[in-house]
């Protein structure tokens, strides 16, 4: 499991809040050990790995495989973050919300040759959750689990939805989850659907 | 910030010989090579001296501490690197003769090779470490500290230690003033920044003879102190609770020639009051605060005086280190 930090600096905006959320679920999705700043207890680590690193004095941040940051507003900790990756060679994903200017801590940075660790990029509201994905990816074999959002009226016949109630029956799995399961396996198994994937993917 | 050059400036555990600061005109080559430090701050470069960590004494202690009174209305702090195998000493001193400062000199440098972790681990380390130092000395904070792995500590308190086959700078956990964990996380019982004056003393005397009281320790080493230039004997008894006869002999002769006789220990020792007794300091401390004391005075009352004093909070508890 990687382990990964995230900084957002503390905040009332609503706005900045749903971000932190948004971040926050993707890693959870993809399964990081996530330790955040915004929340109550910032230490998501075992207690040994504690243990271990104030015995040897070693900064935690050092049990750290990744960090994010959500570097909109300007803060003393998102400047530190982005140092201390680039001095440890640590794969960095630094976000600014598209339309403001860019943080001052990116003035000091030379553009052109910000090393491929360190990934700096604006966003909208709605491109947060790809931005943090593709980061991840790049971590990786990391798998991310898809949330079912898009909402979809089915029409079933009797004969379905009996099927349905007899698969279902016993299990944890709702109809529609046995439904979600039994399309994941077929797309796997779709070499066809599978190489259009790859094609898109470029 | 400034950042004063005084050792320390290994990167990696091998450096070519331009990897380091050994003349002032490294410095820059140097910096280029942490240009990450410029997303924290606007570093002003102040060499010191190019001396291995084993040569590094009394007459850097004061360089660095004048180059901080000389820089110290044009910067917001300072960081001073340092090789670690003496940088508590250096620690020490500066804890003396920069007191009551109204904003942070952190000292910090390269660690040692840690047995058992890769090269690349090393280098990693050293950089992290630095960039600690000068997060610190950006931040509320004021006063002399050290900065090392995830300790932030009174300078005046910290202490050399092992802890699994790795030379470590420690100290009390209690007495801490912040760690490194995400960040740095500085603790409520630290000194904050002001704008009160700060007070200089910045005197040494390094004509101290340092000696360990053992049993069947040598008198000839004494005597040839007596005949020598020593404006005091500094004697720590840290294993012992008495002073051997003979000893005590040497040092009311050394004595009655004028030549103040200090005993540092971690309690009282019996039926030796004629002798200045400081209690509860460090060994590094018990000998940066006997020549800090002597170049402040020679007059032994006020000498006994300013050494019983609390200078820096350097006095720790017997078992303080953890």
């Amino acid at each position: 499991m990687i382990r990964a930090y995230f900084y957002g600096p503390p905040t009332t905006k609503r706005d900045l809040n749903d971000v932190y959320e948004v971040i926050k679920d993707v890693c959870q999705r993809a399964d990081v050990a996530l330790s955040t700043n915004t929340e109550k207890e910032e230490i998501n680590l075992p207690s040994e790995t504690i243990a271990e690193h104030r015995a040897t004095g070693v900064p935690l941040l050092d049990a750290m495989q990744a960090i994010l940051v959500e570097g909109t507003t300007p803060d003393p900790q998102a400047g530190y973050l982005l140092a201390y990756a680039l001095a440890e060679k640590r794969p960095l994903l630094y976000l600014y919300s598209r339309g403001e200017v860019a943080p001052d801590v990116l003035r000091y940075l030379n553009l052109k040759d910000i090393p491929k660790h360190i990934v700096i990029a604006t966003y909208s509201k709605d491109r947060v959750e790809k931005l943090v994905e593709d980061f991840l990816r790049q971590l990786g074999d990391i798998k991310i689990r898809e949330v079912a959002r898009i909402k979809f009226t089915l029409r079933l016949t009797r004969t379905i939805d009996d099927y349905l109630d007899f698969k279902t029956r016993n299990t944890k799995l709702s109809k529609a989850d046995f439904l979600r399961e039994d399309m994941d396996k077929r797309m796997k198994a779709d070499e066809e659907f599978q190489q259009h994937l790859r094609k898109r993917r470029g | 910030m400034a950042l004063l050059f005084s050792g320390g400036t290994f990167l990696t555990e091998k450096p070519r010989p331009w990897e380091i600061v050994k003349k002032p005109e490294h410095m820059r080559r140097w910096l280029d090579n942490l240009s990450e430090i410029n997303v924290i701050a606007d570093v002003e470069p102040v060499f010191i001296t190019g001396k291995g960590t084993l040569e590094i004494g009394p007459e850097d202690w004061l360089a660095m501490a004048e180059a901080v009174r000389t820089h110290h209305q044009s910067v917001d702090g300072f960081v001073i690197l340092h090789g670690v195998e003496t940088l508590h000493y250096t620690a020490n001193a500066l804890s003396l003769m920069l007191r009551r400062l109204p904003f942070p000199v952190v000292v910090s440098g390269s660690p040692l090779r840690i047995p058992g972790v890769g090269v690349r681990q090393v280098e990693f380390a050293a950089r992290a470490n630095i960039i600690n130092a000068i997060q610190v000395a950006a931040a509320d904070v004021a006063g002399v500290s050290v900065v090392f792995g995830n300790r932030i500590m009174s300078a005046a308190k910290v202490q050399p230690a092992m802890v699994e086959g790795a030379f470590q700078l420690m100290t009390n956990e209690a007495t801490l003033l912040g760690r490194v964990d995400f960040g740095t996380k500085l603790f409520e019982n630290r000194p904050h920044r002001s704008h009160k004056k700060p007070r200089w003393s910045i005197h040494l005397d390094q004509h101290v003879f340092v000696t360990t009281i053992t049993p069947a320790v040598s008198i000839t080493s004494f005597r040839l102190a007596l005949r020598g230039d020593f404006h005091a004997i500094l004697a720590r008894l840290h294993e012992l609770v008495s002073l051997p006869e003979y000893v005590e002999r040497e040092f009311r002769r050394a004595q009655k020639q004028g030549i103040p006789v200090i005993l540092s220990s971690r309690q009282p020792i019996p039926g030796t009051e004629e002798f200045i007794s400081l209690l509860g300091v460090s060994p590094s401390m018990a000998v940066v605060k006997t020549m800090w004391a002597l170049g402040a005075t020679a007059e032994v009352g006020k000498l006994r005086k300013l050494l019983e004093q609390n200078i820096a909070g350097e006095f720790i508890q017997p078992r303080g280190v953890s």
